[in-house]
């Protein structure tokens, strides 16, 4: 079960950050940056290339301001750098929310349509600004978009391949025909031209890889497609941002496998779904976000008490409450980890990159099903929306723990107290074997009990199983040497990743432990990891440092401890992971 | 069953054994009822209810071998408001009933059974039916009086014998 | 319509689990109980391809007391989890059952939304109008004027929610009544419910002999519905709103079609799921 490695990036340990391009493009609703920008990204993936993109946009549901976020790179990428080399906007209207996003330095290069009015907030920061004819040249193009003008400038810019747009473009509008591809390539072909009237940056221009396959892929889909390869035929959904397009991309995919997606009515509903589905066999997950986990948390109990295996992807964004739905942010640690009512052990996992959604969710898919009980994957919508191009992950078989029963057993106890603490679970249909599931505190047998025996027994059993299983590597990502460790989890991997990277192309060792496995704890695996660190950085994106207490609440930590709590909405970035080390270096 | 009409010995043995095990069933029920509700002296009676009915209904199983029965659904019965002590309802039993309403509860159901099979005695036309019907209006009958002897040994409860000072507990 | 059954391989008995009910003595539920054994013995159906879900409350206590496959979820949840089992294992036969206050007050959107979905399964809602675990609050069907819960001193001056109308009104397939009174007529219902097609819904009247000994005369009140079942919507709107709560037997045999999602693989390999992630 060698999985890690391809779902984790592949990069030198000396090298420092990746060299990479960042590139940012900007315009109201209709514009079309996004397809732009995605298509951008496909073709870089085309030409072998790695890369990322978010979306980052106003609270509009059309129109408004809207920017897609680029990081290209020959090595794989993971997060977002703090600062954007390029920045093109097709037309400049509330631009400035985006400030905080997008950082630009005199290096950058600043493109805007000819007229258009660069807000004092964007060219304050400085960067070279460059104007092209963006709407002049799509005017004179049948069917002509200023966002294929846009395209193509870039595209020549960073001297990426005009075939491998053209193919992008032919895949992406073959359902609008000849007409339509024709119309964009004629725009990408005027952007390329005039272009060309950029003075080249040698920096700016990336050489094309070898030809590997690469997929264009969100944490979102990973988990869908990770959902799947764990066995999940059952899903219960209720749509809510940013969770929504895990629950899209099953709904077609799982009828092709057999299985079957139905919307419920709310979230109180989805969870039972699952409990129902599961408890008749199917592996069951669903997909939410933090205020659909909220009312999923008294079912969840069920699911741990009644031992019936469940998995719910929690894609978190900014709270309370309502929050910032669009937004990322690392706070239901908590709920996810005690939210439950009484004492109910269970599952939480993180995946740590946008591939490695698609690992830890078929990890937790086949946790819950050996384990009979819930598992809690913590993604956030920076993971699950970004989208990104990887090396096609690695395919995993789990060998499940089989623990359905489909044949007549003889004395079929359900809740029967043993030394792992998995009891034998039957499948309905299954003759001899009929037991009633449970959230009532039961015997061994199923039956109904308040009595203090019953009680100890069932709770121990349902600690044991979980705290004596083996979990492997799989429960962290631990990388580097040093006595100066970053302790951190999720998606704040990515910047924790590179800034530790770009330390160490200063000769500084820092070590990484990113723990994928939260709940139950690995107190002896965490104590092996950090031996011999004096000084340990916590990193989350979250105000109430939930991470940093959880670590304090639940492990020994003989070294001296640092948080660094930064909440959302604006992502944690290397550059801030990198100053924050330093200057504790430098204590 | 009233209404109705018996013509034939297998119809009024298949009828009075599904009437006979749903006794012997609902017997058991209300024993099991007192047991739970530490009621021991009326969980006692019900047993040796359940147990005389059970001998009762060995001896028409007897006179059903070599038959072949036909089934009969239950809501074929026909059982009306009437009538349908013959099986006491699950209504009629309370946790705090005294060996008197238990012997009372089962002098009603003998009662209605007898009843009914002078009823069904006296509606059929066949002289088997109306000869066996008969003899087990007479049963029931004699088992009543037995019933009636039996609970003369215990006091009538005084009013108020169903008061419980402690209020209901609270389960969930 | 439920014909008679030959020879039922298993008698009524047969799918009792043997645990002891912790009902009072003289609670409607252990007729309901009755019944339900009684259908399933009628239809010949195997113990363990029948499950039974339920909620909490005194009536959904129910599954353990059957030798089928069961489920005591939470409260008001009975039927979300009765529809993601059928859902994926549509050769199961899946009743939920629960009582006035799980089914109408806390799982009263889920009541809505299983009768507009319409999946394949029978609901048995035992209606006592009270809250018996909780001792004897007010429950969605309780008249305005019920006094005696020190939760609404004086009654709750709310009408009453009626059930059968707002089945009808979501979209269930079947609705019938039946009363605990009368096992025997319930369990004819029941078996006329399993059967037809799509999501039925069965109010059962249950007496309280507890919080509600008043009930015990609904024994005196209840009759057979004067009408056949109709399967016009309208006709069986006028029918439920003129209803006196007493009416006993199917009042409507809708002929929509279940819902049931086919289960069926279409790909050989899973990973040509991954061809629309490959550049």
């Amino acid at each position: 079960m060698n999985n890690s490695a391809s779902t984790e990036t592949a990069k030198g340990s000396s090298t420092g950050a990746p060299r990479s391009l960042s590139i940012a493009m900007l315009g109201s609703g209709g514009s079309g940056v996004m397809t732009a920008g995605q298509q951008l990204l496909d073709a870089a993936g085309q030409a072998g290339w790695y890369g990322m993109m978010t979306r980052s946009s106003g609270p509009q549901i059309r129109g408004g301001e809207a920017a897609a976020l680029l990081r290209l790179s020959p090595q794989p990428v993971e997060t977002h750098k703090g600062r954007f080399d390029i920045l093109l906007a097709i037309d400049w209207l509330n631009a400035d929310r985006f400030v905080g996003e997008i950082i630009l330095d005199s290096n950058s290069i600043v493109i805007g349509d000819v007229g258009g009015q660069v807000p004092d907030a964007i060219s304050n920061m400085g960067g070279r600004y460059v104007e092209l004819p963006l709407s002049e040249l799509a005017k004179g193009i049948t069917g002509g978009r200023p966002n294929m003008v846009a395209l193509g400038a870039l595209a020549q810019l960073i001297n990426l391949p005009v075939d491998a747009l053209e193919k992008v473009l032919t895949k992406s509008l073959s359902k609008k025909g000849e007409a339509a591809i024709e119309a964009s390539m004629s725009g990408v072909r005027a952007g390329i031209e005039q272009a060309s009237a950029i003075p080249d940056i040698p920096e700016f221009r990336i050489e094309a890889n070898s030809q590997v396959e690469r997929w264009s892929i969100t944490g979102n889909e990973a988990a869908g497609l990770g959902a799947i390869r764990g066995g999940v035929r059952f899903v219960a959904a209720y749509p809510i941002t940013p969770g929504t397009e895990i629950l899209e991309w099953l709904a077609p995919n799982l009828k092709k496998v057999g299985g079957v997606l139905v919307q419920a009515e709310d979230e109180l509903a989805s969870i039972n779904q699952l409990i129902g589905g599961s408890f008749g066999g199917t592996p069951s997950l669903t997909a939410t976000s933090g205020p659909g986990l909220a009312l999923m948390i008294e079912s969840i109990g069920l699911a741990v008490a009644s031992e019936t295996p469940v998995v719910v992807v929690d894609v978190m964004r900014g709270g309370p409450s309502t929050g910032i739905p669009t937004k990322s942010e690392q706070s239901d640690l908590n709920i996810a980890l005690y939210g439950l009512h009484g004492d109910a052990p269970h599952i939480v996992v993180a995946p740590m990159s946008i591939g490695d959604c698609l690992f830890t969710t078929q990890w937790a898919t086949h946790l819950a099903e050996t384990l009979q009980t819930a598992s809690i994957v913590l993604s956030d919508q920076s993971l699950g929306q970004t989208r990104a191009l990887i090396d096609r992950p690695a395919d995993i078989a789990f060998v499940s723990g089989g623990r359905k029963i489909t044949s007549k057993a003889e004395d079929f106890r359900r809740y029967v107290v043993n030394e792992s603490g998995v009891s034998p679970m039957s499948i309905p249909g299954t003759p001899g074997c009929q037991y009633t599931a449970d959230g009532l505190e039961h015997s061994p047998t199923g039956t109904p009990s308040s009595r203090a025996e019953d009680h100890i027994q069932q709770l121990n059993k349902r600690k044991r199983k979980l705290d004596q299983f083996d979990y492997g590597d799989h429960w962290a990502k631990i990388e580097g040497k040093g006595d100066m460790a970053v302790l951190t989890w999720g998606s704040s991997t990515g910047p924790v990743s590179e800034a530790i990277d770009m330390l160490a192309a200063e000769g500084h060792k820092v070590r990484l432990i990113s723990m994928r496995l939260l709940s139950p704890t690995q107190p002896e695996r965490l104590a092996a990891a950090l031996a011999g660190v004096q000084r340990t950085l916590v990193v989350e994106q979250c105000h109430g440092a939930q991470f940093y207490h959880y670590l304090r609440a639940h492990y020994d930590l003989p070294c001296e401890l640092r948080s660094m709590a930064v909440p959302g909405p604006l992502m944690i970035r290397p550059d801030d992971v990198y100053s924050e080390l330093k200057a504790w270096e430098n204590d | 069953m009233t209404g109705s009409q018996i013509d034939s010995k297998v119809e009024l043995l298949a009828r009075t054994l599904a009437m006979l095990s749903e006794m012997v069933e609902r017997y058991d029920l209300f024993a099991d009822q007192m047991e739970v509700m530490n009621n021991p002296e009326a969980a006692e009676l019900f047993r040796w209810l359940e147990k005389k009915q059970n001998s009762r209904t060995r001896v028409v199983q007897e006179l059903s071998e070599g038959l072949t029965l036909p089934h009969i659904p239950p809501w074929d019965y026909n059982w009306d408001d009437a009538i349908n002590t013959e099986v006491p309802g699950h209504s009629s039993a309370h946790y705090m009933m005294t060996p008197y309403h238990t012997l009372t509860l089962a002098m009603d159901v003998e009662q209605s059974a007898a009843d009914l099979f002078r009823q069904i005695e006296q509606g059929s036309t066949v002289a088997e039916v109306q000869k066996l019907a008969r003899s087990f209006a007479r049963e029931a009958s004699e088992f009543r009086d037995y019933l009636k002897q039996k609970r003369a040994a215990h006091p009538v409860p005084e009013a108020g014998w169903d008061e419980d000072e402690d209020p209901p507990l609270l389960l969930e | 319509m439920e014909t008679a059954n030959p020879c039922p391989s298993l008698k009524p008995n047969e799918y009792k689990s043997g645990t002891k009910p912790v009902w009072c003595p003289g609670c409607g539920d252990y007729s309901v109980l009755l019944a339900i054994t009684k259908a399933m013995s009628e239809m010949n159906l195997e113990p363990e391809n029948v499950a039974l879900v339920s909620g909490i409350g005194c009536s959904s206590r129910l599954p353990a007391y059957l030798n089928v496959y069961g489920f005591h979820a939470v409260h008001g949840r009975a039927l979300p989890v009765a529809t993601g089992l059928k859902v994926s294992r549509p050769d199961l036969t899946v009743l939920a059952a629960g009582g006035d206050g799980d089914g109408f007050s806390i799982g009263g959107n889920h009541f809505m939304h299983a009768c507009r979905r319409n999946v394949d399964m029978t609901y048995i809602v035992m209606d006592n109008q009270v809250y018996g675990m909780t001792k004897g609050q007010a429950s969605p069907t309780t008249d305005p004027d019920w006094d005696k819960s020190k939760l609404t001193p004086g009654g709750t001056k709310i009408n009453p929610y009626y059930p059968l109308v707002i089945a009808l009104a979501s979209g269930a397939n079947f609705i019938a009544r039946a009363s605990s009174t009368d096992p025997n007529g319930a369990a004819k219902v029941l078996v006329d419910a399993i059967r037809h097609p799509g999501f039925s819904f069965v109010h059962m009247l249950s007496p309280c002999v507890t919080f509600r000994p008043e009930q015990k005369d609904w024994k005196k009140m209840v009759r057979a519905a004067p009408v056949e079942p109709t399967k016009d919507p309208a006709v069986a709107a006028k029918r439920l709103m003129t209803d006196d709560n007493f009416f006993l037997g199917t009042l409507y045999k809708g002929d929509r079609a279940a819902y049931q999602p086919e289960l069926k693989t279409t790909v050989e390999h899973l990973s040509d799921l991954e061809q629309g992630f490959v550049l």
